[in-house]
C-alpha cells in the first residue's frame, strides 16, 4: 500500500533520477566536447593564411555522413529521375525529407559498398572520411584524403579551367587566393558517383566553387556551391565546413594520414561473415551478377 | 503524476540519446539493440580491416559445444581513436565480450567491450547509437 508519504518520496526521488540524469548526460557531452579538441598548440598561435599546410580533423558541424546542406535545391525531372533510384543507407534527421527511406540492406546500391571512389565532394561528407591533408607547392596545392589514399590538384600556376575536361572522381580543380580565402573552381567530374551518403545526384555537368578560409592556426572553414543545371533547379551552397588543425593524425598507430583503402575481398569477406544479413543476399556479393 | 514523470524522464533521456544528426549505419537492421549479451571464449580471429574490424570468438553454448561468434567492430581509423591497435588482440587470446547480439540467433555482434583478464578494457561504438562517439 502506498502511502501520501509514499508517494511523494517517490515523486522526490523520480525529479532527483531526471535531473541527474539529464545533468550527467549533459556533462558528459561537454566532458567529450572538451576531451575530443585536438592537442595542437595554443589558440593563439601564429598562422599564415595562405599556407594551409597540415592534417586537418573534420569538426563536429557537420560531423559526417551529412549532404552539403539541408537545403537541397528542387531537382529537374533528369535529377528526379536518378535519385528515383537510389536505394540507400543512412538518413538524416535535420532534413528528413532529403533522403529516400532507408532500404532494406539487400537492396542498397550505393556505389562505395562496391569499393568505387568516393568522389569529389562526397569524400568530405563521409563519416568515415574525416581527414585531409594540405600540402602546397610553388604551382599547385594537393589536398590528400585519407579515404581512399588518394589526392586531388588543385593548380595555382595561373591557369585557367579548362572546358569538356576528360571526367574523373576528383574532377579538374584550379585554385587562386583572393585575400585570405584560397578560392577552388572544380569541373570535370564523373556522374558516377553520389554527390552525398544519401545518395544526392548530379550529372557530369556539376561544377564545384569552393572558398576555403583559415580563420586561426587550429581553424579552417569550407563553403562548397554546387552548380549543376542537369540536376538542379539553383546552386546548392553548403553548409560551412568546420575543420580542426592537428599535428598528426588521430586515427592511425603511424601518425600519419592512414592507407584508408576499400579493399573488395575485404567488403565481401565482412557481409559474408558477419553482416547479419548474410552471404545470400548482401549486396556485394551480387557485384558480378 | 508519477506517470508523467516516468514519460517525461523517457522523452529527455530519448532527445538526449537521438538528438544527432545522423540516424543509421550499415548493419544495424540485423541486430537486436534492446538485449547486451557476454560471453566469454578464445579468439579465433581478429580481423583488422574496413569497412569493419572483426572478432571472431570461439565460446561454448549451454550444450557445450563451441560456436564461432562473429563480433563488428568500428573500422580501423576509428578503433585507434578509441584506443585500439591492430596487434591488441590475436588468435589463441581469452577475453570475454559484452555485446548486442544479430536477431534470429544468428551469433554475430555489434557494440562490443572487450574484457580483458588482466582487467583492461576496450570499447567499440559501432552500433551503440552515441551520436558523439565515432563509428563507421
Amino acid at each position: 500500500m502506498t502511502t501520501a508519504s509514499g508517494s511523494f518520496n517517490l515523486q522526490h526521488h523520480l525529479i532527483r533520477l531526471v535531473v541527474g540524469v539529464v545533468a550527467l548526460l549533459t556533462l558528459s557531452s561537454v566532458t567529450f566536447a572538451q576531451t575530443s579538441q585536438p592537442s595542437g598548440p595554443p589558440k593563439a598561435q601564429a598562422f599564415d593564411p595562405h599556407d594551409l599546410t597540415g592534417i586537418w580533423v573534420r569538426g563536429k558541424a557537420p560531423r559526417g555522413n551529412a549532404p552539403l546542406s539541408g537545403d537541397r535545391p528542387p531537382m529537374t525531372p533528369w535529377g528526379q529521375a536518378k535519385f528515383s533510384t537510389v536505394k540507400g543507407s543512412f538518413t538524416y534527421s535535420r532534413a528528413p525529407g532529403i533522403a529516400p527511406p532507408i532500404a532494406p540492406e539487400k537492396e542498397w546500391n550505393d556505389p562505395m559498398l562496391q569499393c568505387e571512389p568516393a568522389g569529389y565532394p562526397r569524400v568530405m561528407l563521409q563519416i568515415f572520411a574525416p581527414l585531409m591533408r594540405f600540402l602546397q607547392t610553388s604551382n599547385e596545392v594537393v589536398e590528400f584524403f585519407e579515404w581512399g589514399h588518394t589526392w586531388r590538384d588543385i593548380w595555382t600556376d595561373g591557369r585557367q579551367p579548362i572546358d569538356n575536361p576528360e571526367p574523373t572522381y576528383y574532377g579538374y580543380s584550379v585554385g587562386r587566393w583572393d585575400g585570405d580565402t584560397f578560392v577552388v573552381d572544380s569541373n570535370g567530374f564523373t556522374d558516377r558517383t553520389w554527390t552525398d551518403p544519401l545518395g544526392s545526384p548530379h550529372s557530369d555537368q556539376m561544377t564545384l566553387h569552393e572558398v576555403f578560409r583559415r580563420v586561426d592556426h587550429d581553424h579552417l572553414e569550407l563553403i562548397i556551391t554546387l552548380t549543376d543545371p542537369k540536376t538542379y533547379t539553383k546552386p546548392w551552397v553548403s553548409d560551412k565546413m568546420l575543420f580542426d588543425w592537428a599535428p598528426k593524425s588521430p586515427r592511425s598507430e603511424n601518425e600519419e594520414l592512414r592507407e584508408d583503402f576499400c579493399i573488395y575481398s575485404d567488403q565481401t569477406y565482412f557481409f559474408k561473415n558477419v553482416d547479419p544479413v548474410g552471404a545470400s543476399d548482401a549486396p556485394v556479393k551480387n557485384k558480378d551478377q | 503524476m508519477k506517470g508523467r514523470l516516468i514519460t517525461f524522464f523517457a522523452l529527455a533521456v530519448g532527445l538526449l540519446v537521438f538528438s544527432g544528426p545522423v540516424v543509421a549505419h550499415h548493419g544495424s537492421q540485423g541486430y537486436d539493440l534492446s538485449r547486451r549479451i557476454t560471453l566469454k571464449g578464445t579468439v579465433a580471429r581478429f580481423v583488422w580491416a574496413n569497412p569493419h574490424c572483426q572478432i571472431y570468438l570461439d565460446a561454448k553454448n549451454d550444450k557445450g559445444n563451441v560456436v564461432n561468434w562473429a563480433v563488428e567492430l568500428n573500422n580501423p581509423g576509428n578503433l585507434v581513436r578509441l584506443g585500439w591497435a591492430h596487434a591488441v588482440l590475436k588468435g589463441g587470446d581469452e577475453v570475454t565480450l559484452v555485446f548486442n547480439p544479430g536477431r534470429e540467433g544468428k551469433p554475430v555482434g555489434i557494440c562490443a567491450d572487450v574484457l580483458f583478464s588482466d582487467g583492461r578494457k576496450l570499447h567499440s561504438t559501432q552500433g551503440c547509437g552515441a551520436p558523439e562517439e565515432p563509428e563507421g
